[in-house]
C-alpha cells in the first residue's frame, strides 16, 4: 500500500489503514515523544494523544510537504501543550546571551540513541524544549520565541544552558577529563 | 568540538531515531477513539436541570398552603384583638362574640341530643335545636337565650349600667372592671338565618376573612414575573495557538450581525434580591479568510449557536420610577451547534459542523449586567439590560491545536410580565 493510499484510507476512517499508519510511524514518533517528555509515562500519553489528533485532523492534510513532517508537527504541538499544562517556566532573566561555553573541547563517546534520549530527558523543561526545537527540528530562535511566547534572547539563553548541562552530564557519565 | 559539531551530533543521531512502543498502545488509542463517540449527557446539563428543580421546589415551599394557614391564623388573631376593643352598643356584635355564638350553634348542631336532654342541659324550657331539623325561629330564640345573663342565686347582683356607660374601675363587689369595658346592649339580639349561619361556618372552616385574603394576595403580588427579550450582540473572539501565524490568521475573522433572544422567570426572594432563570439562545456570525498564494480567499460564513440556561441573581439599587438592578450569575450551556468553515493549520478551510473541532457542550459562562426597567401598566414593565458574557472554557475539543472562546457584549431589550396583579 502506498503512502497516499494509506492516507486516503485513514481519511475515510478505515480502521485497517489507521492500524497500518500506527505501525509504520509509532516507533519514530515514540522517540520524538521521549525527547520532549519528562518521563516515559508522559511520553506514552503524548503518543496516544498525538495519534488521536492525527486521525481527527488527517482530512485536512493536502499533500503539501512531507507527511512525516506534518505528523511530527502535530506531536510537537502536543508536546508544547503538555509543557504549558505543567506550567513550565521558560522566562528566565538573560544573564549573558553572548556567553560562550567554557572552553572545553571534549569527545562525545559512542552513546546509543537510548542513552542520548535519556540524557535529553534529564534536562529541565525549558532547556529540553528549546534544544529539541532548535537542534533537532531546525527552528530558528525567532520561530521558537513565537511558538513558546518568549523573547528571542530567552530562547538563545535556554539553548546555551541546555548545551552546558548536556556536556556536564556526558562528562559525568564517561568521567573523561577535559582535553586541553 | 564546536557548538555546531555538538548540535550536528545530536541531530544526526536523534532525528531518525526510533524507540520501543508499549504493546498495548494500539488498544489504548482504539479505546479512546471509541469513548469519544459514545453519547453522554453533559454534567452541566444535569446540574442546570437540578438547579431549576431546586428553585421550583423552593418557590413552591415558600408559597405552600401550610405557610398560608399560619399566616391566616396570625391575621385572625390580629382581627380578633381589634374586634374586642371596638365593642360599642348599638352596633353589631364584635366578631369574637359572633364567632363564639357560631361555635355554639355549630356545636349544638353536632350534638345528637333529644329535646328533653337539651332542656336538662340548658336549664331552660326553651325549645332545643333538634340536630337535623331546626327553624330560623328556633335559632333566634337560642341566640336570645345566650345573651340573657344566667342567674346565679349565690352571686350578688352586679351593678347595672346603661348601655354605652363605662363602669367605674372598682365596683362595690370588689370586682375590677377594665376601663375599656363597655356594657353591651343586651336588648339587641342577633338574628341570623340558616343561610347566613352556614356561610359563617364555611368561612370559619376555611379560615381568614376577606380582608385577610386581600392581604395575602397583595403579598403574592409580583413575586413571580416573566421576561421576554431580544439582544443585538457584539461578540469578540479569543484565539490561542502554539502556532503564531495560525493564531494570527484566526484572529482576522470578520464579525457579522449577531444576536440573542430568550425568556426568564424571575422570583423575588425579598425586597432587594431576585433570582432569575430561563433560557437564552445566542447566534454568532463571522467570516474567516485564508491566504491562497497571494490572494485572500474568504470562506463561507460561520455560525456559532448556543442554548444556555441562566442562573442569575439580581440586586435592586435605590428607589424611583426607573428600577435599577445589578445582576450576576452564570450561564450553563445546554447545547452548541456550528456551521461553516474556519482556516486549518494546513492553509485550507476546515468544516466545523462535520469534524470534531468544537465541543457540543461548552460549559459555563459568567454573566454580569445592569438592568433598568420602567412600569408601563399594572402588569407590564419594559427594560433594557446591558450585559457582558465571559466564556470560561475553550469551545474546541482537547485534541485541537488551538483554543477558541467567544465573549459577548450586548443589550437585552424586553418586556416583563408580572404573574400576579398588584
Amino acid at each position: 500500500m502506498t503512502e497516499s493510499e494509506l492516507i486516503n484510507g485513514c481519511k475515510k476512517n478505515d480502521a485497517h489503514c489507521q492500524r497500518l499508519l500506527f505501525e509504520q510511524y509509532s516507533a519514530r514518533l515514540m522517540a520524538v515523544c521521549l525527547r520532549y517528555a519528562c518521563d516515559r509515562p508522559e511520553a506514552e500519553d503524548m503518543l496516544q494523544e498525538s495519534f488521536i489528533r492525527i486521525y481527527s485532523y488527517i482530512t485536512q492534510y493536502k499533500a503539501q510537504g512531507s507527511f512525516e513532517g506534518w505528523i511530527k508537527k502535530i506531536v510537537i504541538h502536543c508536546a508544547i501543550r503538555y509543557a504549558k499544562k505543567r506550567r513550565s517556566k521558560l522566562m528566565e532573566p538573560v544573564e549573558n546571551a553572548n556567553q560562550q561555553i567554557p572552553g572545553q573541547d571534549f569527545i562525545i563517546p559512542n552513546l546509543t540513541e537510548t542513552e542520548l534520549l535519556k540524557l535529553i530527558s534529564t534536562l529541565p523543561d525549558g532547556y529540553r524544549l528549546v534544544f529539541n526545537l532548535y537542534v533537532i527540528e531546525g527552528y530558528s530562535h525567532d520561530e521558537i520565541a513565537e511558538m513558546l511566547n518568549i523573547e528571542t534572547a530567552t530562547s538563545r539563553s535556554q539553548l546555551l544552558k541546555a548545551r552546558r548541562v548536556l556536556q556536564e552530564q556526558i562528562l559525568l557519565m564517561q568521567k573523561i577529563p577535559a582535553a586541553s | 568540538m564546536t557548538e555546531k559539531e555538538f548540535d550536528a551530533f545530536f541531530k544526526t543521531r536523534l532525528e531518525k531515531a526510533e524507540a520501543d512502543v508499549p504493546a498495548d498502545m494500539w488498544e489504548r488509542i482504539s479505546r479512546k477513539k471509541k469513548k469519544r463517540r459514545i453519547f453522554f449527557i453533559p454534567r452541566w446539563y444535569l446540574f442546570g436541570v437540578l438547579l431549576l428543580m431546586i428553585m421550583a421546589a423552593g418557590g413552591y415551599l415558600y408559597f405552600n398552603p401550610q405557610n398560608n394557614t399560619q399566616a391566616e391564623a396570625a391575621l385572625k388573631k390580629k382581627t380578633h384583638r381589634d374586634g374586642v376593643n371596638k365593642i360599642l352598643p348599638g352596633q353589631s356584635v364584635a366578631p369574637s362574640i359572633e364567632s363564639q355564638l357560631d361555635n355554639y350553634a355549630v356545636d349544638s348542631l353536632k350534638q345528637n341530643g333529644s329535646k328533653e336532654d337539651n332542656d336538662k342541659k340548658s336549664g331552660h324550657s326553651s325549645e332545643s335545636f333538634p340536630p337535623n331539623n331546626y327553624s330560623a325561629a328556633a335559632k333566634k330564640r337560642q341566640y336570645t337565650d345566650l345573651l340573657r345573663p344566667q342567674k346565679n342565686e349565690n352571686e350578688k347582683a352586679l351593678p347595672v349600667a346603661k348601655p354605652g356607660e363605662q363602669l367605674s374601675q372598682l365596683n362595690d363587689t370588689g370586682n375590677l372592671y377594665s376601663p375599656s369595658m363597655v356594657v353591651l346592649d343586651t336588648s339587641k339580639t342577633i338574628v341570623m338565618d340558616s343561610a347566613a349561619l352556614e356561610k359563617k361556618s364555611t368561612t370559619r372552616n376555611n379560615g381568614v376573612d376577606s380582608s385577610g385574603e386581600r392581604e395575602m394576595e397583595s403579598q403574592k403580588a409580583a413575586r413571580f414575573s416573566v421576561d421576554v427579550f431580544l439582544s443585538p450582540d457584539l461578540p469578540f473572539n479569543s484565539f490561542n495557538s502554539s502556532d503564531p501565524s495560525y493564531e494570527q490568521l484566526l484572529n482576522q475573522a470578520k464579525m457579522r450581525f449577531s444576536w440573542s433572544a430568550g425568556a426568564r422567570l424571575n422570583i423575588e426572594i425579598n425586597k432587594k434580591l431576585m433570582a432569575r432563570t430561563g433560557f437564552q439562545y445566542a447566534v454568532v456570525n463571522q467570516q474567516f479568510s485564508i491566504i491562497d498564494t497571494v490572494l485572500v480567499k474568504a470562506g463561507e460564513p460561520s455560525k456559532f449557536t448556543s442554548l444556555d440556561i441562566p442562573v442569575v441573581f439580581g440586586y435592586k439599587i435605590g428607589d424611583g420610577r426607573i428600577k435599577k438592578m445589578i445582576n450576576a450569575g452564570i450561564l450553563l450551556n445546554i447545547s452548541s451547534r456550528y456551521s461553516g468553515v474556519i482556516p486549518s493549520p494546513g492553509g485550507s478551510f476546515l468544516q466545523i459542523d462535520s469534524t470534531n473541532v468544537y465541543n457540543k457542550n461548552t460549559g459555563i459562562s459568567l454573566f454580569l449586567s445592569t438592568s433598568l426597567s420602567k412600569q408601563i401598566s399594572n402588569r407590564f414593565d419594559v427594560f433594557a439590560e446591558p450585559y457582558f458574557k465571559y466564556r470560561v472554557k475553550s469551545m474546541t475539543n482537547s485534541f485541537q491545536l488551538f483554543d477558541h472562546k467567544i465573549h459577548t457584549l450586548g443589550i437585552l431589550i424586553g418586556v416583563q410580565y408580572k404573574l400576579f396583579k398588584k
